[in-house]
């Protein structure tokens, strides 16, 4: 409960933080990400905060390809979250560009949404499709999408 | 007479100028009136069957595709949410069909995660292969794997991205392309809606043996048909008259009430099948009268009989012979 306050307390921050440099988030939208995220920190425990190796660039480029192949038709072709599916949707597909959403989650848990999905939305776990290898190279590729406004 | 004639006329001009506006002009690309009729039997996500002719009397929407499919397929069922929405309460009258492509990891679980995403009325098939393949083909559907990644699951599929409608009869009448305005299928949906569309079929249907006429006596042998004769559409049809190869001339009969005696009198104006109704044609009721047998008519067998109605057409169907 306490590291609950004290991580809903540290995104808050963050997010007033970057609210004047990127897009605000909504923020019905956030405290669904908080949930999300308070459900992955359960699920990982105390691998929810380890770190993932930067991507080579051969892993990049295949995760490039699957991006297209297999994400861009929600997130966008850019990872923006404005892909030509996204318009239809009932939720808004999340944007990788943005600085602020990139942080809310750790990367083991934007692991585990690729791998899992989310339940009760559009986000469907690739597990069964793609390779653990995949799945890295997909999130390598989605962890270099963020745009840096500095 | 004046008056009558007056009527003829009117029905004359409403009969030319429905003429010019009856056909329908169709969005989509029309099928062909001869193509063969559909029908197959699958599970949904409830895990309960699912049988195209089951319920007659509503437009149904079809597409093929998958829950992994990365674009076109939610694609598709997000435009499906638009078309519901724009249909307001005509869409209770619409079923929309989701068929997987994917057997091997779509099941009907799975299914259901997916499409509670778009709309609780969305149905989504499953099937084995051996299920599905027949109904790939009657839609002409192609399909073809991709492999992704290296897993055994890793692929996607290629596929037939045409939306399908079939009209309140079940048959297959327009196409579409994936990308058509959600519009354009609502315009359709409409006009299928609107479509008068008796479903008639027959059961029952018997006689009683009989000997052929002497040579000479053409009134001299008759025998009666009896059926029942079912509407499941809903609009009403109307029995006009009927014919058989056995018989030199074939009526339809009715029992009147004259005074306190039952007569049987031909009728000239043919008989209407009410809307989601049924007419019982059985001894001492409505009956077809078999005049002039040619041949005898032996317990046992069974002869063509064909009926015609005025909108549904002509329908053969066979009676029985046998004792009452």
């Amino acid at each position: 409960m306490k590291s609950l306050l004290l991580s809903s307390g540290v995104v808050f921050l963050l997010v007033s933080c970057y609210q004047q440099q990127s897009q605000p988030i909504d923020p019905q939208r956030l405290s669904h990400m908080m949930e999300i995220r308070q459900r992955l920190e359960k699920e990982l425990g105390e691998r929810y905060d380890h770190p993932v190796a930067a991507a080579s660039d051969s892993q990049l480029q295949r995760g490039q390809k699957l991006f297209i192949q297999l994400c861009a038709g929600c997130h966008g072709p850019r990872g923006d979250g404005k892909g030509h599916v996204a318009e239809g949707l009932a939720g808004h597909p999340s944007d990788f560009t943005n600085p602020v959403a990139a942080t809310i989650y750790s990367e083991q848990a934007r692991l585990q949404i690729i791998r899992k999905g989310v339940p009760g939305t559009p986000m469907m776990g690739w597990e069964n499709v793609l390779t653990e290898e995949d799945v890295l190279a997909v999130y390598g590729y989605v962890r270099s999408l963020v745009v840096s406004k500095k | 007479m004046k008056h009558s004639v007056k009527i003829f006329a009117i029905a004359l001009l409403v009969a030319f100028s429905s003429c010019n506006t009856s056909t329908p002009s169709f969005k989509g690309t029309e099928m062909p009136a001869d193509i063969p009729g559909i029908d197959f039997t699958l599970t949904d996500q409830n895990l309960q069957p699912f049988t195209l002719s089951e319920r007659r009397g509503e437009v149904t929407l079809i597409f093929f595709g998958f829950t992994y499919c990365p674009d076109v397929c939610p694609l598709t069922l997000s435009n499906w949410k638009r078309i519901e929405e724009a249909l307001g309460a005509d869409a209770a009258r619409v079923r929309f069909v989701y068929i997987t492509v994917d057997p091997e990891r779509d099941s009907p679980n799975k299914m259901r995660e997916h499409l509670a995403i778009f709309s609780p009325n969305f149905i989504g098939l499953t099937g084995t292969l051996e299920e599905l393949l027949p109904v790939y083909s009657a839609f002409g559907v192609y399909r073809e794997k991709e492999q992704v990644s290296e897993s055994a699951a890793g692929y996607i599929i290629n596929h037939t991205a045409r939306l399908f409608l079939l009209d309140r009869s079940g048959r297959w009448r327009l196409s579409f392309a994936q990308e058509s305005p959600a519009e354009d299928v609502v315009h359709d949906i409409r006009l299928l809606l609107n479509e008068k569309s008796p479903q008639i079929s027959v059961e029952n249907i018997w006689s009683w043996p009989a000997h052929a006429a002497a040579n000479g006596d053409k009134m001299g042998s008759t025998a009666a048909v009896f059926m029942t004769v079912i509407n499941r559409g809903s609009a009403a049809d109307r029995l006009l008259s009927a014919y058989s190869e056995t018989a030199e001339t074939v009526e339809i009969h009715e029992t009147v009430m004259v005074g306190d005696r039952m007569k049987m009198q031909r009728v000239t104006d043919g008989i209407e099948i009410p809307a989601r109704g049924q007419i019982e044609f059985k001894p001492r009721g409505h009956h077809i009268m078999l005049i002039g047998l040619k041949r005898d008519l032996q317990p046992g067998e069974r002869f063509p009989l064909v009926l015609e109605f005025e909108k549904s057409g002509n329908l053969t169907v066979e009676s029985e012979v046998r004792e009452p």
